[in-house]
């Protein structure tokens, strides 16, 4: 039986759906009530009605069009997660005032970019968009092209290695105007692709081999691109992506080990890094050569106080405080008590990341805020416990905080697709064809 | 007799949530499980029916999947969850209380 062309059920059917703002469960909808529609019709005629007659009493007994729609709205209204709003907001001021403040104080004046805070205002206004654009984008279209976006990160990361433009040995993807940090932010990239990918993975010997490739493919170009941070990042995000998606332990471990076998390698076998790593277990060692900035990072920390110095930072003080070094610089211009509300609304936010994820029964919108509560939580604490010269040389900048065009667009953009996955959370899959068993 | 309304509201998400602990239900299959367990007595709106499983289904208490072979009808099927199992059972202890007492105010049908 064909109801769905019937004139009578068509425009019920519209008429329900018409009251219901959120337009992708529609279509589970008119499936549910025709199916519905559909039983009760065929019932009506055995029993010997006419099909009109039957149609209308199955009409009839679904009720008013507008009172089920209405109530249906009301179970289907997109959810914003306001918490995360208000959290993001929040560290995204703390940024702007720190970065304010830098400015006024003139501390960077050798600094190329002209009027650093205005510049970040036009990024905050660009992300936002992005941010906006993305909470109404349906995420889920992202999963098919997993595979191709993982494949443009790479061959543009590729591409840059061999013809780049150089800027403090990281490679600079140059559009029209913009220097955009390709390298720093292909790690959301990229785990916008593993999350797809790995949401239906088979941690069989041969999906671990090709987990392998996903993994050392990225972090050899990181490596060769001398960008340590977005190597870091990266398999932060890989292994918790792969953690989720059910991988053995013995195939984490070996990961694991594999990963640290180079670091391990590449530790001696680079006279630069041995340094870096000894300074950063005894910086006293050597305290005006590789020990300086972490026996500075000590002393900036252990002399703040609980409501800091004040505008009294000197330029000399510590280098690159508007990136890697702004937390120290808000220690040591508004005290520990600044420090302590960035880091509880830091740790706010990967706990409401987390519970929210809790929340989302699609395994791809699962993945992707895991993977970026991944992400984002471990550059926001490595760079806070680097700023209080607790890490060893690998800088990470300051997500939401930080000054950087393009570092402020991705964490924007993907705080977007993070609420835009939770405002589809109650939508339901037409794909999911099969129960498990109870 | 029919039962007033008001009667019926605080009562039908226990209900539902019985019927779907049992087994996995379509919601005319629920509907007529409704009518026949009732002997009749609850005879609703089947569209209100869908609003009270969609907000359950938000609420995390039921999970629906679609069953049905190609070709022939499809049915979105409605089943309970860990949360909907327990929400349930205080449901269920917050009902007899509920019942007991009034019935023991109204005298009758103490057993």
């Amino acid at each position: 039986m064909m109801l769905e062309k019937h004139a009578g059920v068509a425009a019920y059917l519209d008429a329900v759906c018409a009251h219901i703002r959120c337009r992708e469960v529609h279509e589970q909808i008119r499936m549910e009530f025709l199916s519905h529609i559909e039983a009760v019709v065929e019932e009506e005629v055995a029993g010997g009605q006419s099909e009109q007659a039957a149609i209308e009493k199955a009409l009839r007994q679904m009720g008013d069009a507008a009172v089920v729609g209405r109530q249906l709205h009301k179970a289907h209204r997109p959810r914003t997660e306001w918490g995360l709003v208000a959290l993001v907001s929040l560290i995204l001021g703390i940024g702007l005032l720190t970065l304010h403040s830098i400015q006024a104080q003139g501390l960077l004046e050798n600094f190329t970019a002209v009027l650093p805070f205005q510049r970040t205002l036009v990024w905050l206004f660009i992300g936002l968009a992005a941010a906006v654009g993305l909470y109404f984008y349906d995420y889920r279209k992202l999963r098919k092209r997993s595979a191709f976006l993982y494949g443009a990160v790479v061959m543009v990361l590729t591409t840059l290695h061999f013809t780049g433009t150089g800027y403090y040995g990281k490679m600079y993807l140059i559009l029209g105007p913009f220097q955009i940090d390709f390298s720093g932010i292909s790690p959301y990239l990229l785990t916008v692709a593993l999350a797809g990918l790995f949401c239906q993975w088979k941690w069989d010997a041969v999906g671990f081999g090709k987990a392998l490739g996903l993994l050392t493919l990225p972090l050899a170009l990181y490596f060769f691109n001398r960008d340590e941070g977005s190597f870091l990042l990266y398999l932060v995000a890989f292994l918790v992506l792969m953690a989720l998606s059910g991988a053995r332990r013995s195939q984490w471990v070996s990961f694991i080990a594999g990963i640290g076998a180079f670091a391990g390698f590449v530790i001696f076998s680079d006279p630069r890094y041995p340094q870096v790593f000894f300074s950063f277990l005894n910086p006293a060692a050597d305290p005006q050569g590789a020990g300086w900035l972490h026996v500075r990072l000590q002393e900036t920390i252990a002399t703040a106080g609980w409501w800091g110095h004040g505008f009294t930072f000197s330029a000399l003080w510590l280098p690159e405080i508007h990136t890697d070094f702004i937390f120290p610089y808000m220690l040591y211009t508004f005290g520990w008590a600044f420090g302590a509300l960035l880091l509880t609304a830091v740790m706010l936010l990967i706990y409401r990341m987390v519970s929210a994820a809790r929340m989302i029964k699609d395994p791809f919108g699962r993945h992707l805020i895991l993977g970026f509560t991944g992400l984002i939580g471990f550059a926001l604490l490595w760079n806070i416990l680097c700023g209080s010269g607790l890490t060893p040389g690998i800088y990470i900048s300051l997500p939401f905080i930080s000054y950087g065009g393009s570092q402020l667009l991705i964490n924007l953009a993907a705080t977007g697709l993070v609420l835009s996955v939770f405002r589809r959370k109650d939508l339901i899959r037409v794909d999911e064809m099969n129960p498990k068993k109870n | 007799m029919n039962v007033n309304k008001e009667l019926l509201k605080g009562s039908t998400v226990t209900m539902i949530l019985s019927l779907v602990d049992r087994q996995p239900m379509y919601g005319y299959e629920m509907i007529k499980e409704l009518e026949k367990l009732s002997d009749g007595v609850f005879a609703f709106k089947e569209g209100t029916l869908y609003p009270i499983l969609h907000a359950l289904e938000s609420e995390g208490l039921v999970e629906s999947f679609w069953m049905g072979e190609e070709g022939a009808r499809r049915r979105k099927y409605y089943r309970i969850t860990g949360a909907g199992k327990t929400r349930l059972k205080e449901k269920r202890a917050e009902w007899i209380l509920f019942s007991s007492s009034v019935n023991r105010i109204i005298g009758e049908g103490i057993l």
